[in-house]
């Protein structure tokens, strides 16, 4: 059986109220659900707290108001309902402000460095994806750190591949830019 | 036709994800290869990015916490239909008669807390007082609370909670661990004691239906208690003595209904004040717990869990006003 069959059925069984099913979906993809949000949102805590939030509005669509609702891509879905999550925070607790406008920030510790000391090159990547703009930073991360294909890609952010393919290359470019400043400093 | 700089990208990072080499992708591509090689070096040092996960707390305890999350929110008692109601029906139904409905449906969540409440092993899936993860379980139950859209809302969770801290002081005797067993009834204490203000809050007749409610409930509590007074070490007795005294006190719906002063008042609400009494129920040193509990049941629990304390005595609205402002009527 595939990965994809023994996820739906892992999450099918979840439907049915079977909670270690769900569970063991949610251990499946907690750490790239995790990865996405924290890379997304750049706080530990707010990262739990948001991974948290998704799992559990999953398993209320699962069993609630949506019980019995053709999941097509399971993985595109619970990506989803992490995006939206990740869309409210900046709206209702972060004004969008364009960071890769704002150098002040590009010295600013994060939480990668201490994690990262010994990966200095995976610093400087981790601090370029931070300064991306919003739909730059979702495609390295879906594609790149959490290595998706574009079709997944695209389905996540409700577009097409042609489109992703379009963002990667400019968020590549930007990344580069990013970093060799970085350097610079 | 010739293949736009961004479709040969495309294409050399589908090969490479296929196995293939960047050289054997430049080699293709001669013309475009100075501008494609810095960034697909850049995409293969990004992997090293795929290493960063959750902190290894959260990580470990993760499914464990979930399911304790869904086991409060089992499916046939799941709060959706019961919100869905209160949000969309509160004009057509007369106040009275959706009280009751309400009342049906938590009477109903009472009776499945009791069905967990007496067992260890309910327990067993979560982590205890002193636990460096038990932090996260109030966490995500605050979570739940900010999303709770009501008062019935949130005492049924409170409820729920209330019954699991006492399932985790079982576990906590069961493995002599005074501390931790006090340190949990000391959390169910402040839980027990934050409904009945919520209840205080409420208007009359749903006042009176979460009264019935939190009575059932305590009552459930109070074998529990007894039966642990049996088997714990003499120090955690009396404590457990006035919890289970505080269960037999009515639940004090004030006479003039709706002051909430009266019904949070301690002795009427059933706080179990002396179930963490400040010398014995304080979490012990080095639990590791991320959260600044007070030491001892916090003196104004009857008065209302203090707001802006993280994984302290919970606060339902910590961006919003208190369900139960002190001047409601």
């Amino acid at each position: 059986m595939n990965p994809q069959a023994n996820v739906s059925k892992l999450l099918a069984m979840a439907a049915e109220g079977d909670r270690y099913s769900f569970g063991e979906f949610y251990q499946l993809h907690l750490n790239e659900i995790y990865r996405y949000v924290l890379f997304r949102v750049n706080d530990h805590n707010e990262a739990e707290d948001l991974t948290a939030k998704v799992f559990l509005e999953a398993w209320e669509s699962l069993t609630g108001a949506r019980r019995g609702q053709k999941i097509k891509n399971i993985r595109a879905w619970i990506y989803r309902i992490a995006r939206n999550k990740v869309t409210d925070y900046h709206r209702t607790k972060k004004p969008q402000e364009p960071i890769d406008d704002n150098p002040d920030k590009k010295l600013q510790s994060n939480w990668l460095e201490g994690e990262l000391d010994d990966l200095f090159i995976s610093r400087k990547l981790a601090q370029g994806v931070r300064q991306l703009q919003a739909n730059y930073q979702e495609v390295i991360i879906l594609r790149f750190i959490n290595q998706m294909s574009h079709a997944e890609v695209a389905e996540i952010m409700n577009t097409t591949e042609s489109h992703v393919r379009v963002l990667q290359y400019r968020a590549l470019h930007k990344m580069r830019e990013i970093v060799a400043e970085v350097d610079n400093e | 036709m010739s293949e736009t700089i961004v479709e040969i990208l495309a294409n050399c990072l589908e090969r490479m994800e296929a196995g293939a080499s960047l050289e054997s992708c430049l080699a293709d591509f001669p013309n475009q290869a100075a501008e494609l090689e810095p960034l697909l070096r850049m995409t293969q040092q990004m992997k090293h990015l795929t290493n960063v996960g959750p902190r290894r707390t959260f990580a470990r305890s993760a499914h464990l916490h979930l399911e304790n999350q869904l086991a409060a929110s089992g499916k046939d008692v799941t709060f959706k239909p019961l919100n869905r109601l209160t949000r969309q029906q509160p004009k057509l139904l007369p106040q009275r008669k959706f009280s009751m409905s309400m009342l049906q449906l938590m009477i109903a969540a009472v009776l499945a807390l009791a069905a967990t409440t007496g067992g260890a092993a309910y327990a067993a899936n979560a982590s205890n007082p002193g636990d460096v993860l038990h932090g996260l379980d109030i966490a995500m139950e605050n979570v739940q609370l900010n999303l709770a859209p009501d008062v019935a809302s949130k005492v049924q969770l409170r409820l729920e909670f209330a019954s699991e801290r006492l399932a985790e002081a079982q576990a906590m005797f069961s493995e002599n661990d005074a501390d931790d067993g006090l340190e949990a009834l000391n959390e169910y204490g402040t839980q027990i004691s934050a409904i009945a203000q919520l209840i205080g809050s409420s208007d009359g007749a749903d006042q009176e239906a979460l009264a019935l409610l939190l009575e059932t409930a305590q009552g459930i509590h109070q074998d529990v208690l007894t039966n642990l007074l049996d088997k714990v070490p003499e120090q955690a007795k009396e404590s457990i003595q006035r919890a289970i005294d505080a269960s037999n006190s009515p639940i004090g719906i004030p006479e003039d209904t709706g002051a909430p002063d009266g019904v949070g008042a301690p002795n009427d609400a059933g706080a179990p004040e002396g179930a963490g009494a400040p010398d014995e129920a304080g979490p012990p040193d080095g639990t590791g717990r991320p959260t600044d509990l007070p030491a001892g049941p916090p003196a104004d629990v009857p008065h209302g869990p203090p707001a802006g304390t993280p994984g302290g005595p919970p606060s339902d609205t910590p961006d919003g006003p208190p369900d139960n402002p002190p001047g409601k009527p």
